[in-house]
């Protein structure tokens, strides 16, 4: 994945012998990430068109050197932003669901740091990305976010079973 | 006659509505804390396979050579 024009962005690769969609890059810190799409065929259960199709974004830190704490590295997003145009110039209708996960409290740093990378991968092109706050005033709230293309042909769809299970549980309390 | 965006999208919402809420008595919440769940066991899981995978382990060794290369590249 040679790109020549943007040396600032980390070369990343397909894992070997892995499942498929998991890339990986190592920070100037050393750090050493993976990231992950993964299929996640049961959320549209009612569009089954979309049940290939929908892939959860994971980034996992595999590796750490001691001693070293994870700063704030530009070059980090734009890595991200590029293995998200690879991803969507394979498969241009997918769907790419991102959790916050909030079970320490840090659902608000992480949504903002998963903005920064859509923000950087979007730019010009046509994409949409929704935010979705399940149970806001809940201490079990539940965000996330769903990134697909503007054109994407199953768009309505998407929308009105996310306005469907937001609906749900909110009424479940 | 084209339709507009609202008339397909009332289609639509009628297609989704007839196929029936897959969310509905506390499955939408079930769903959703199992791709919590999901996701906490593919980050371990990830972590465990580059311990255990030397092939890993040696992609990222390149990837951290190219990086290096690349930094001293740009001073």
């Amino acid at each position: 994945m040679e790109n020549d024009s943007d040396l600032w962005i980390y070369e990343y690769e397909r894992n070997p012998d892995s499942k498929e969609h998991t890339f990986g890059f190592v920070t100037s810190q050393k750090v050493r990430y993976q990231i992950r799409f993964k299929p996640t065929d049961y959320l549209f259960e009612n569009v089954p068109e979309l049940s290939w199709q929908t892939f959860e974004f994971i980034i996992t830190p595999v590796f750490v050197p001691p001693g070293v704490k994870p700063k704030k590295d530009e070059r980090v997003p734009a890595t991200v932003a590029s293995i998200f145009y690879d991803f969507y110039r394979e498969l241009p209708d997918n769907v790419v669901i991102y959790i916050c996960d909030s079970s320490d409290r840090r659902e608000r740093a992480r949504e903002r740091l998963f903005n920064s990378w859509y923000y950087d991968f979007k730019k010009d092109e046509p994409f949409m990305k929704l935010d979705v706050g399940l149970d806001p005033k809940q201490p079990d709230r539940i965000d996330f976010c769903v990134i697909m293309k503007l054109d994407n042909p199953y768009k309505f769809d998407i929308l009105f079973s996310i306005e469907k299970l937001k609906a749900d549980i909110e009424s479940d309390k | 006659m084209e339709k507009t965006i609202r008339e397909t999208a009332k289609e639509i919402q009628a297609r989704v509505e007839a196929k029936g809420n897959p969310y509905a008595n506390g499955k939408g919440r079930a769903i959703m804390e199992r791709l919590i769940q999901e996701k906490k066991q593919e980050q371990e899981n990830a972590i465990r396979e580059y311990q255990q995978n030397p092939e890993i382990r040696k992609m990222y060794d390149r990837l951290e050579q190219k990086t290096i290369v690349k930094e001293n590249h740009g001073k």
